[in-house]
């Protein structure tokens, strides 16, 4: 039967593109983080120039998202309410309490780094400390979305899982990036031993990224068939928010930054040894940039379509 | 246990003003409830009850009435340190017991509206006309009303007062003093009332079969089954709050048919809706009629029987007249042989559209339901070009099945007793008694425009045509008007014809609270007082099967400087008057008006206005009148009255009426002698047939059938293969008469009419139409009649039928303020307004302005 | 004495759509015309001539299990003693996750500062002959041209920029004994207000002889307005 229903509440999206920046640069931040204390962990203090770019960048990153949070509030200077008054049960009051710690501990180790010693106990040591904290802090940022019982595309349990990998690839693809930067500026490639060396050994992250690309593609392909055959509600929202952001979710968040990344870091492993160096750097160079824009998107994407509006469904 | 007093609560209220929160902390105190204690209101929820404490923190609730519609509902209005706050039903009234629709709501942004004009204002651009900006700059009252008594006494210099013309919009029933008293003592018959564009054809249906030239009431309290033929009661006159109260019970106990081309607010709220063809009501309603006597359910008691009871109403067959013997009415038989005979549902179909089998049902069950059952008559299925016999048709069928002066069906009116202005004639001096008996501008009475009120030959006013008296100078041009709480070039069809005739006339002033579009072509504007707010005045009127009188009250000072329209008005003109030589009218005020309670005679406008509605009102509170406690309360004295607001009659009792209707015959006409007078009279005025009259009224009729309620086919403008679509227009349930366009709670809560947008104007169309036009949802397009054209946004809804197009009335005002504009500086309207679309046409046998029934059609296309 | 749970039945059979409940909402807590408290939605169904129309009124649920509040990061949004779901602007810190949070779109943001179009209204229709939204406030000395004093007691008469609001129950009423806005200006009696915890109250002798129905029930938020029969 045909059906016209008018409910006239708020005009656009309440979250904008600062919140989808804030999960993205919180998650790229956490990610950079974890990744450095594994190289510490791996390598033993070997990559001290690119765990000192990680390091340095972490809390650059998740406080240039606090920041941009900030700017959002409609009442900022009202931030130090958020510690004067408990609510465990809002993901938002943790995130108020784990980001910034995050970002203090963080501002330490960079500091650590920063002072250059090859191997510090008590940067290690740090290291292992803050590594569950970015953990929860990650997985807040999904979190933050998943209790919304109002939000049918986020209040799902992929949401969280993806969170937690978007960090993952997104930290590793923003400190290759900067690193590369980083280094092109200082006019080498990589100071830390031999370039080939460095490439042979990164590929334990490279595989890493395989994997974590993935597992992103897994839990999308997850997420997608719960909501593509869910309760109607969810399919409305699935479907609502494809028409209005599809082709920023599936072409920028879905091909550019993990299925383009993966099938061009695919070709370099059968090339195998034949790939020369120079080209290797390029395609890290390339793939990190493609995962980040998309690693945006798809966060802008799913922060923007999780408030498209749904058909209304009136009591009786 | 918090201790807070209401003291303190009120005063932290004031100081807290200015947005600052710090009162209750974090939780709204249950303490501050129980130690406040709650009224009446708050009884079923167990807070304990300390009556009368309330009111002391919230500030005075003050009596008044709203004339948002003419509903005219008894409200109180919460006056907190000088200033209304909010509003709500008068619970001293029996007719609305408290309850109120929508638009007094409204009234609120209106009386706070910063588009009021602040002063009176003189016009320094001299060409007039629709588009030209007026160049209002401030005036003093003085200097305003000086203009205007200069040009009147040039009028009496030259004893041409009748070229005076007052122009009267809606009133209060002070009405008398500016309307009548000033024209015909300065010497003009040219008191000319908008009631033609109301709803003067509905009265026609009344009158011509039950001898009521008035509205009905209903009591929907006992009924069974409501008809209701285009009214709308859940949104628009004459009962609006106590239809609403009583609806859902009404549901519960009786069925409702609604017959109306769009699906409206009742509609939506019925069990059958009958989406007619627009001004093919009288078709529907003489098959229903056909039915009931085929069926054989027509009211024995009150219609009659065949003398042997067995019925011979089949259909195609006459009936012999002597076979049946009537009751209380008159000439069912002739009505069935001349009209009903051949009137089949399946005819019907053919005419309406609405299927046969729902016409059928519907008859049977509303004559089954018959004596508790209404058929509601409204302007929609009477306003019409042909509406005329609509009406009396479609009011006839509670004559049919003897629901008229019935319990739980149709009833007439209790009195409310009140006086109007004292006798003047010794006032009128030679010039006036003259002139005031020339014949009036809006030429009724003319063999076109009979305006058969009350029956008599130009006994109604014909309103819209007065426009084209004033541009044709026919029976002469008019020098000098004064328009008040009026917007003619707005509210009449064919709206730039007033546009034109108000240009014309060399002097022109506008009595009102914004500057509409009437004001646009004034030399000299007034501002009127807020007659919900900042006026002295009353009303009449029923519902709920009670009668009142309704007193408006000075609620607030006006915040500007501002006057109220229909007396300190009149008497600063009087005294202006006077001081050019002419005191007739301010001796009249001052020697006939006085003080009821102190006799002391006005010495000021202010006076003037508080005395005259004590003097009108005297029945309701003085125990000296002699009407005084006869039909109803008994206040005690006028302080009860401005305490209380209203008073009221006893209810109305059914039944006393039947068998003594006014009608010629005293009967219930079906074969109506009262207008078969009325017309041969006008006929034998203009020395023509009676056809020739009915040919002159656009009237397809001859011979008798001009005497029995009948099927017309309805007239419209434009030709249908160059204008394929019929157009209608309805009215919503946040108008108050056209004049709430300007409010914003009116824009943003404009979907409350059934299909309509907020902030916007809509042209509603069936989806069907849309995709045979190629035309999408909600774009932009411009519909144009014969007349005239508009532009407004397109809404695609399954509510109205195919082949129509409808639109509300009240939107598209290119002035009156800016919001009721789109843009006010460069007279862009919001939407399109109908009368534009709408071309001037009329129900000439009552005089009124035809704006229902499909008038005219139209052709939509993508602007 | 129990603890009280203040909640609204409104009968859709005695609903007529007439609006009155969200201009009343609208005057009394002074909401800028972009929002409306009292809301509601329109659902017109069918072909024509089988067409059916409907008006639900839809408000502020005061959730049992509200998700505003549970999401709230710093207790601005919170449950009172009777019940209510209210807010407090000055925890708040406008991270808008109320507004987010909620199922119903009962909750509006204040992006811009409210009514700026007529608080800073300067320019008269007619100069000289007209006023202003500024100068009739400033004349009535309020904050806005058609001002409700009494809703300062508990919240800003005008909340600022950058906090959300919605429907309170007319808190600030309900404190001196008086009904909802809402509830005193239905004309149809459609909107029953009380304590749903007393089983003799208005609302719970409704719940008690109809089946009632609330908004998204799956939801899980148990909404303290319930709707009967049907409009």
């Amino acid at each position: 039967m045909n059906a016209d229903v008018v409910y006239i509440t708020q005009h656009g999206p309440l979250w904008d593109w600062r919140v989808a920046a804030d999960l993205f640069l919180g998650g790229a931040g956490v990610g950079a983080l974890l990744f450095a204390v594994f190289l510490d962990e791996r390598f033993d203090g070997k990559y001290r120039r690119i765990c000192h770019s990680a390091a340095i960048l972490s809390p650059v990153l998740i406080a240039a998202g606090l920041f941009l949070l900030v700017l959002k509030l409609g009442q900022p200077m009202n931030m130090f309410k958020t510690w004067l008054n408990f609510n465990p049960t809002a993901p938002l009051w943790w995130g108020s309490i784990f980001q910034p710690l995050l970002v203090l501990g963080a501002i330490v180790y960079a500091l650590r780094w920063h002072a250059g010693k090859e191997v510090d106990s008590f940067r290690r040591w740090l290291g292992r400390l803050l590594t569950p904290l970015a953990l929860i802090v990650g997985a807040y940022h999904g979190l933050l979305l998943t209790v919304l019982v109002s939000r049918p595309l986020w209040n799902t349990g992929p949401t969280v899982v993806a969170a937690l990998l978007g960090f993952a690839s997104t930290g590793i693809a923003v400190v290759m990036l900067v690193h590369l930067i980083r280094m092109k500026i200082a006019g080498r490639l990589a100071d830390d031993g031999h370039v080939s060396e460095f490439l042979r050994n990164m590929r334990i992250v490279r595989n890493i990224l395989f994997a974590v690309i993935l597992l992103q593609l897994g839990t999308f392909f997850f997420w997608w068939l719960s909501l593509r055959f869910g309760s109607l509600e969810q399919r409305e929202a699935l479907a609502a928010a494809n028409e209005a952001y599809g082709p920023m979710f599936w072409w920028l968040g879905i091909g550019l930054g993990l299925i383009l990344p993966l099938i061009v870091g695919w070709l370099v492993v059968l090339r195998g040894e034949s790939v020369h160096p120079r080209l290797e750097v390029s395609v890290i160079w390339v793939t990190s940039a493609m995962i980040l824009i998309g690693g945006f998107f798809f966060r802008l994407a799913v922060v923007l379509g999780g408030q498209v509006p749904l058909p209304i469904h009136t009591p009786v | 246990m918090a201790t807070t007093t209401l003291q303190e609560h009120q005063t932290v209220a004031r100081r807290t003003t200015l947005s600052r929160r710090s009162f209750l902390g974090s939780t709204v105190g249950t303490g501050l409830i129980a130690a406040v204690g709650g009224g009446p209101l708050l009884s079923h929820f167990a807070v304990a009850s300390q009556p009368g404490r309330r009111a002391a923190g919230v500030g005075k609730w003050v009596a008044s009435t709203c004339q948002g519609c003419t509903s005219w509902c008894p409200v109180q209005v919460r006056v907190v340190e000088g200033r209304a706050v909010s509003v709500r039903g008068n619970p001293n009234s029996k007719a609305n017991h408290g309850c109120i629709c929508p638009r007094p709501h409204l009234a609120l942004q209106q009386l706070y509206d910063p588009d009021r004009i602040k002063t009176p204002m003189k016009r320094t651009n001299p060409k007039k006309g629709r588009g030209e900006d007026p160049g209002f700059v401030p005036i003093s009252w003085d200097e305003a009303i000086g203009m205007l008594a200069d040009k009147m006494m040039e009028l009496r210099a030259k004893e041409e007062t009748h070229k005076f013309a007052y122009f009267r919009g809606r009133y209060s029933y002070m009405r008398d003093i500016i309307y009548s008293a000033v024209p015909k003592i300065f010497g003009s018959p040219n008191g000319i009332s908008h009631s033609a564009i109301c709803a003067e054809a509905e009265k026609f249906g009344a009158y011509y079969t039950e001898g009521y030239w008035d509205y009905r009431d209903y009591d929907l309290e006992n009924t069974r089954y409501v008809l209701c033929w285009g009214a709308d009661p859940l949104a628009s006159n004459r009962q609006v709050p106590h239809a609403i109260s009583v609806w859902g019970k009404v549901r519960d106990q009786a069925t409702i048919a609604v017959i109306d081309p769009r699906l409206s607010a009742t509609a939506a709220k019925a069990d059958e809706w009958l989406p007619v063809l627009p001004g093919e009501d009288g078709a529907l309603a003489v098959a229903m009629a056909h039915v009931i006597l085929v069926e054989g359910l027509w009211s024995r008691e009150f219609v009659g029987d065949f003398t042997d009871g067995v019925n011979r109403f089949v259909a195609g067959q006459t009936v012999d007249e002597e076979a049946f013997q009537e009751n209380m009415t008159h000439g069912l038989v002739k009505w069935w042989n001349l009209e009903l005979k051949d009137k089949t549902p399946e005819w019907a179909e053919q005419q309406c559209a609405v299927p046969a089998d729902q016409i059928r049902r519907v008859a049977i069950g509303f004559a089954k339901a018959a004596p508790r059952a209404i058929s509601w008559l409204s302007p929609g299925a009477s306003m019409q070009a042909r509406g005329g016999y609509a009406a009396m048709a479609t009011h006839a069928l509670n004559g049919l099945v003897g629901s008229t002066d019935h319990l739980g069906g149709v009833v007439q009116k209790t009195k409310v007793p009140a006086d109007t202005v004292p006798d003047f004639a010794e006032y009128q001096d030679e010039i006036a008694k003259k002139r005031s008996k020339e014949h009036k501008i809006d030429q009724r009475g003319t063999l076109g425009f009979p305006a058969l009120k009350s029956g008599k030959s130009g006994g109604g006013v014909v309103t819209n045509n007065a426009a084209d008296g004033i541009l044709n100078e026919d029976p002469y041009d008019i020098q000098v008007a004064v328009a008040n709480w009026a917007n003619f070039a707005f509210s009449c069809s064919g709206a730039d014809r007033w546009q034109r005739a108000l240009s014309k006339i060399p002097f022109f002033v506008h009595i009102t609270t914004h500057a509409s579009e009437t004001s646009q072509f004034a030399d000299v504007v007034l501002p009127a007082a807020h007659q919900m707010f900042e006026k002295w005045s009353f009303l009449k009127n029923k519902q709920n099967l009670y009668g009142y009188s309704s007193l408006t009250e000075r609620v607030v000072e006006p915040m500007w400087d501002v006057r109220q329209d229909e007396t300190e008005i009149p008497w600063m003109l009087a005294e202006a008057l006077a001081e050019r030589g002419f005191d007739n009218l301010l001796r009249y005020f001052k020697e006939q008006f006085a003080d009821p309670e102190t006799g002391k005679a006005p010495t000021n406008s202010e006076e003037f206005a508080l005395y005259a509605v004590k003097q009108f009102t005297r029945a309701c509170w003085d125990a000296s009148h002699p009407d005084y406690g006869k039909y109803g309360d008994k206040l005690n004295g006028w302080a009860e009255f401005v305490e209380k607001g209203v008073w009221n009659s006893h209810r109305f009792e059914p039944g006393k009426i039947r068998g003594h209707f006014k009608t010629v015959t005293g009967k219930f006409e079906f074969y109506s002698e009262t207008l078969k007078q009325a017309l041969s009279a006008h006929a034998e005025k203009h020395g023509v047939s009676v056809d020739e009259v009915l040919e002159a009224t656009n009237y397809t009729a001859r011979g008798e059938l001009a005497y029995v309620p009948h099927a017309e086919t309805a007239l419209r403008w434009g030709d249908a293969s160059e204008y394929p679509l019929i157009f209608f227009e309805h009215r919503s349930r946040l108008n108050r008469e056209g004049r709430s366009a300007n409010c914003t709670w009116y824009q943003a809560h404009k979907n409350a009419d059934p299909g309509d947008e907020n902030w916007d104007d809509v042209l509603k169309m069936n989806p069907v139409d849309a995709e045979r036009l190629g035309l999408k949802d909600r774009e932009m397009v411009r519909v144009s009649s014969p007349t005239g054209s508009i532009t407004v946004r397109l809404k695609l809804w399954e509510g109205v039928r195919p082949g129509t197009v409808a639109k509300c009335y009240g939107q598209g005002h290119w002035a009156y303020g800016r919001v009721a504009a789109l843009d006010f500086q460069k007279h862009l309207p919001r939407g399109g307004n109908n009368n534009e679309l709408l071309p001037a046409e009329y129900e000439r046998l009552s005089g009124s302005t035809a704006r229902h029934g499909g008038v005219t059609r139209v052709k939509v296309e993508r602007a | 004495m129990a603890k009280k749970q203040y909640g609204m039945v409104i009968d859709l059979h005695a609903c007529v759509g007439c609006s009155a409940c969200d201009i009343a909402c609208k005057r009394e807590n002074n909401v800028p015309h972009s929002f409306a408290w009292s809301n509601h939605i329109i659902e017109t169904r069918g072909t024509f001539p089988d067409v059916s129309y409907r008006y639900i009124p839809t408000l502020c649920n005061h959730c049992t299990d509200a998700p505003c509040v549970l999401n709230c990061p710093t207790t601005a949004m919170y449950k009172s003693e009777d019940g209510l779901t209210l807010h407090d602007p000055d925890k708040c810190i406008g991270c808008a996750t109320c507004a987010v949070s909620c199922p119903y779109g009962a909750i509006f943001v204040n992006h811009e500062e409210p009514f700026e179009e007529i608080r800073h209204d300067e320019s008269p229709a007619i100069a000289g002959c007209t006023s202003t939204g500024a100068e009739v406030a400033k004349r009535g000395g309020v904050p806005l041209p058609v001002y409700n004093p009494a809703r300062a007691a508990t919240l800003p008469g005008v909340r600022p920029r950058g906090v959300p609001e919605k429907c309170t129950f007319c808190d600030h009423r309900l404190a001196v004994g008086e009904l909802p806005a809402c509830v005193e200006a239905c004309p149809a009696g459609a909107r029953i207000f009380g304590d749903l915890n007393d089983p003799d109250s208005a609302p719970s002798r409704a719940i008690a002889k109809y089946h009632p129905k609330v908004r998204n029930p799956e939801k899980g938020t148990r909404p303290n307005v319930l709707y009967i029969r049907d409009y």
